[in-house]
């Protein structure tokens, strides 16, 4: 155990039992996996993602690029998760990825043998024969990271949605005093921290605030703040990503770091949405490491990190601890190492001449400093066991003759700080290049935020709070002032070996990018950022280059004679951590993905045996089951009652829309292929509805109720789009128009009554309203009641029967409803579903609006060529029928199709050109809808084809996957073909 | 046909919603209340009133139709606040930092911006 007493953080009292590969560990409540394993002396916790090298905890937060684990097991599993950031729970499974059997012993570092193969961009050279496709399941099988899951999520997530007057990023030492200042003037604060403890960068040192330790003073500001009430502090919740009008979007887990207990009914995460006036990034600032040869090795990390596991979990990364630095920082960590009682090897600093008090005090406590001396290489095969020091000349980036082993199981090093800019530049915010930190720092903010402390490129603690107090009333908390040394700008050295001009030192730990790499990237030409970035894949997926990306820009520099402000910078994109696919869908999944909408009258249905599905949105019936049928019995039964007798059908989702005012006429006609003008009251009329490209968009009937007054039907679905593109015509184009339109399709219910007998059921209900023959013909409507209840019927047919909609309130729907079925007893009336709808008109060649048009179908492929035409005056789409492509003479058109035999054409099947037996073949039309007739005995279908109308009689030959069919090219109609049984 | 309703689907359900958008008669409320129709002050080339069409000459139909200009700056755009009032209107919008400059309702005269953005001051 590595353990240090009286120190960090964790509960000591509270066990905790988890397991890691297979085997099972304890650690303490507050422990992080990563600190939990790293107590446990496990060293290798991950492989790395090309060549399986073994890989250590390198950071101790988000920016983590190795000890990435798959945490759970089905079904709560989550692939990649950082374990320097999942904090343990009781039973805690987790393996590591990418690797068999498991990270210490992995069968795949074999690739390692084969590292001068496997360089940047090697699978665009190396995987060339046979193909890419080939090879790509092999590798992505020995390169991936985590495992898919591959059952379904049973946990909850929610979205969370907040307006404030100021959002703070970051409780650190800036975001907390920013919190205060801003909670003191009354705005509605709320205070984002994606640790489980506030205090930032105050965890993990020993500063000292009001003369006080810092946590202290973290401690009364949190209890100040938790006072409060305009003040909300949210914990574990990492903003990430930041959108215009300043909408930040942050996740928070919420659930997903306890066990999971039976009926637990908290989410996992709440995934927010924060709209605020004003936005401040106190982010922070992440260490960049150094880069020099073999520095992958497990044991060589984060100097901040080091001091981290020491400070909040009483861990001691190693026994003996060798800092490589060439900055300040690293300096204290030195000395808090020394104080807890651990072995520091000595400080390896690539400057000279240094004068600031924190070496001094460095010096003092009897701790080795290699001034002018930087560390170029390691040594051990399963983590670091000693490092070789050399001297080094920063003038002419040259290494000294020199060489020294220092003998360490851990390296901490330290490469200067970059501010965490990634909401700053989401923001639509520019960056710049400060040559003194080497970061880049905000400079042009784009909307109402700005960045405070570290994230500003502020790093000493007394700059970060009078930063953060600003101009405000709120009284400054005093911290003592620091001169540090200045930075020395190292990022690369050759390694002084003619044979081995460049060594294998890496830059991005988590894609195994070596500076080798970035040299060959910009020998190959991959010069510019976003190019580069992509060849060799630095800075991609997870950690999107936290500790890598300044550190590459800059050898991408070197390699290119281009200082890094003009290499510049990749885009910062959206989330700054990984965000869960739960998290981002929250509830909106299977049946609350999207509103369903029910008939009311589905209890009925369902009693009398109803197959419900979807149909554009409405749960509708496919078909009524009796005892002992199967589904197509049922429809060629309900389709014969609807031929010989008499059928019900629940029409309610048909499309209803009210059309009302002096101008209602004039504007119908402007949006119908038909007259709409010489309508008459009392009457109906087929109308196809084009967009201004000349193609069918829908088709309904409309009626006239009064002189101003219309009732319009549309495809069931499409009332609301229909709707829509009325009113954006009437808003936009003719304002003048005095109409007034309305959807009334769920205020009215439909009932279809199809088939011989339907007046006689009627006229049973109905007495005042003349239904007969002779004055209620096809294509007319009457207002009246039955018994007492408002109803619109239309006399129309879908079926080819003669038929009734009736129209009446929706709620007296089911009433009515169950009034027809009674009185239609006698003549066997038969519920029947949309199916035997479909069959009835594929019969008839009625046209399906979406089935048998797409995109492209003009009304005179249907038929319809001589309305559109005979109509003079003016509609939408009307002047793209005269387009070169609308007259051509071999447009696809609407035919009929007849087999023989009593196999049913497969539709979508594409009928072959002239001359062809066999696919592949010139398509020349397809099948868009069939059935088998149950009135004529055999298979029909509708299609449309090349000159259809000139080639009645022609045989053709019809492919698709399961084979060749034979058709014959006939009229789109095949019952009842001269039509008379609609005016019955 | 379920397929066709699917993709239908997943287009009709954006990401999240991103900017605000100031409706002239709503007041300021999130994007996804909103759908864009498209750029604004497109003039229908007809021959008057009801009238038959076919005298628009091909170039000047193909032009309505598809040729719309790419701004790269300030757009005039068609807005409808479909989730809410159901009204239709215009704004200009800079297509590169998403800052909407104003709005103004259908059929009033579309205001002049400066190159910034701001609307004019009518003393200048």
């Amino acid at each position: 155990m590595l353990r240090l007493k009286d120190y960090g953080r964790v509960n000591r009292r509270t066990l905790i039992n988890f397991s890691f590969d297979g085997k099972h560990y304890q650690g303490y409540e507050g422990d992080t996996l990563a600190s939990a394993l790293m107590a446990n002396g496990v060293r290798i916790v991950g492989r790395s993602f090309k060549y399986h090298r073994p890989r250590g905890i390198f950071s101790a937060g988000v920016e983590e690029p190795c000890a990435i684990v798959q945490l759970g097991e089905p079904p709560f599993e989550e692939p990649n998760v950082l374990a320097t950031t999942v904090e343990i729970f009781e039973g805690m499974v987790t393996r590591s990825v990418g690797t068999w059997p498991n990270a210490a012993h992995d069968i795949f570092s074999v690739f390692g043998l084969g590292h001068s193969l496997l360089v940047a961009g090697f699978y665009y050279k190396t995987f060339k024969w046979p193909s890419w496709k080939f090879w790509s399941p092999i590798v992505r099988k020995a390169a991936g990271l985590g495992v898919i899951p591959k059952t379904a999520d049973p946990d909850k997530y929610d979205h969370c949605y907040m307006h404030v007057d100021v959002l703070i990023v970051g409780a650190g030492p800036a975001g907390l005093t920013a919190a205060l200042s801003h909670a003191t003037s009354g705005e509605q604060v709320l205070l984002l921290e994606q640790d489980r403890d506030l205090g930032g960068a105050l965890l993990s040192s020993r500063e000292v605030i009001n003369d006080r330790p810092a946590l202290e003073w973290v401690a009364e500001v949190e209890r100040q703040l938790k006072r409060l009430e305009n003040v909300t502090i949210v914990t574990r919740a990492t903003a990430c990503g930041y959108y215009e009008d300043n909408l930040v979007t942050a996740s928070e887990r919420v659930g997903g770091y306890l066990k999971k207990e039976k009926g637990q009914t908290m989410p996992r995460e709440r995934f927010w949405h924060i709209r605020a006036k004003n936005v401040v990034i106190a982010t922070g600032a992440i260490e960049r490491p150094l880069v020099f040869p073999d520095n992958d090795r497990p044991g060589v990390m984060l100097s901040n990190a080091v001091r981290e596991y020491v400070h909040r979990y009483g861990v001691s990364p190693g026994r003996a601890i060798l800092i490589a630095t060439n900055n300040d920082d690293a300096y204290r960590t030195a000395l808090d190492l020394h104080d807890a009682g651990i072995q520091v090897m000595g400080v390896v600093d690539a400057r000279v001449n240094l004068q600031s008090e924190v070496v001094k005090n460095v010096r003092a406590a009897g701790i080795a400093i290699y001034t002018g001396h930087v560390v170029i290489g390691t040594k051990g095969r399963r983590g670091v066991r000693a490092a070789i020091i050399a001297p080094f000349k920063s003038a002419g980036q040259t290494l000294g003759a020199a060489r020294k082993e220092l003998l360490c199981d851990v390296v901490a090093t330290s490469g200067g700080w970059s501010p965490v800019v990634h909401l700053h530049s989401q923001s639509g915010g520019k960056l710049t290049f400060d040559e003194t930190t080497q970061s880049f720092v905000p400079s042009i903010y784009s909307q109402d935020n700005k960045c405070i402390g570290a994230a500003n490129g502020t790093f000493e603690l007394v700059d970060c709070l009078e930063e953060a107090v600003g101009n405000t009333e709120c009284i400054l908390p005093i911290a003592k002032p620091v001169h540090s040394d200045p930075l020395l700008p190292l990022w690369d050295f050759p390694t002084g070996n003619r044979r081995r001009k460049y060594a294998r030192s890496w830059v991005d730990l988590l894609h195994d990018v070596t500076s080798k790499d970035i040299y060959l990237a910009a020998r190959e030409n991959y010069v510019s950022v976003e190019h580069f970035k992509r060849y060799t894949a630095t800075g991609m997926a997870m950690d999107q280059g936290k500790t890598s990306n300044i550190n590459a820009l800059a050898i991408l520099g070197k390699a290119t004679n281009r200082a890094i402000p003009q290499v510049g910078t990749t885009k910062f994109r959206p989330p700054y951590t990984p965000v869960t696919l739960g998290a981002m869908s929250a509830r909106y999944k299977g049946k609350l993905y999207t509103p369903q909408r029910e008939l009311v009258a589905r209890e009925w249905h369902k009693e009398h045996g109803a197959i419900v599905e979807d149909y554009g949105g409405w749960l509708r019936p496919v078909c009524y089951l009796r005892d002992g049928e199967s589904e197509p019995e049922a429809i060629i039964r309900e389709v014969h009652a609807v031929r010989r007798g008499v059928g019900i059908l629940d029409y309610s989702p048909l499309g209803k829309i009210d059309v009302r005012g002096p101008d209602a006429a004039k504007f119908l006609n402007r949006f119908y292929v038909n007259n709409v003008l010489t309508l008459k009251t009392g009457k109906a009329r087929y109308g196809l509805m084009l967009n201004e490209h000349g193609t069918i968009m829908d088709d309904g009937i409309f009626t006239r109720l009064a002189d101003h007054h219309f009732w319009v039907t549309t495809t069931s679905g499409g009332a609301e789009n229909i709707q829509k593109w009325f009113e954006e015509w009437r808003q936009c184009e003719w304002p003048d128009m005095d109409v007034v339109v309305t959807n009334l399709t769920t205020g009215w219910g439909t009932i279809s009554l199809q088939g011989p007998d339907a007046r006689n059921v009627l006229s049973r209900i109905v007495s005042n309203i003349d239904i007969s023959k002779e004055s209620f013909p096809h294509m007319s409507v009457r207002v009246g009641e039955i018994e007492g209840v408002p109803v619109r019927i239309l006399r129309s047919s879908f079926t080819g029967e003669l038929g009734f909609e009736i129209n009446v309130p929706r709620s007296y729907m089911p009433a009515l409803w169950q009034r027809l079925v009674d009185v239609g007893t006698d003549f066997g009336i038969t519920p029947f579903g949309l199916e035997a709808l479909m069959v009835l008109r594929t019969e008839k060649g009625y046209i399906h609006i979406g089935n048998d048009t797409d995109s492209s179908t003009i009304p005179a492929d249907v038929g319809f060529g001589g309305v559109a035409r005979k109509k003079t005056a003016d509609y939408i789409g009307k002047r793209s029928l005269y387009r070169s492509d609308a007259l051509r003479g071999d447009r696809e058109c609407l035919v009929g199709l007849k087999v023989e035999g009593n196999e049913p054409l497969r539709v979508g099947s594409i009928i072959l050109a002239v001359g062809y037996d066999r696919a592949p073949a010139p398509m020349e039309g397809r099948v868009t809808s069939s059935c088998i007739s149950p009135a004529l005995g055999h298979p029909v279908a509708l299609g449309m084809l090349k000159c259809g109308k000139s080639r009645l009689g022609d045989r053709v030959k019809l492919y698709d996957a399961n084979g060749y069919q034979e058709a014959e090219i006939v009229q789109p109609c095949f019952y009842d073909k001269k039509g008379g049984r609609v005016h019955g | 046909m379920k397929w066709v309703l699917l993709v239908l689907r997943i287009k009709r359900r954006k990401g999240c919603e991103m900017m605000q958008v100031l409706c002239p008669w709503c007041g300021v409320r999130d994007e996804d209340e909103f759908t864009y129709g498209g750029p604004a002050h497109i003039t229908r080339p007809t021959s008057g009133g009801d009238a038959p069409q076919q005298d628009v000459s091909d170039e000047k139909w193909a032009s309505y139709l598809y040729e719309k200009d790419n701004v790269k700056g300030i757009a005039r755009e068609r807005w409808v606040h479909v989730h809410g009032c159901g009204q239709w209107f215009n704004l200009a919008r800079d297509t590169v930092s998403h800052k909407i400059h104003c709005v103004y309702k259908m059929g009033e005269p579309c205001p002049v911006l400066t190159p910034e953005g701001d609307p004019k001051n009518r003393n200048d």
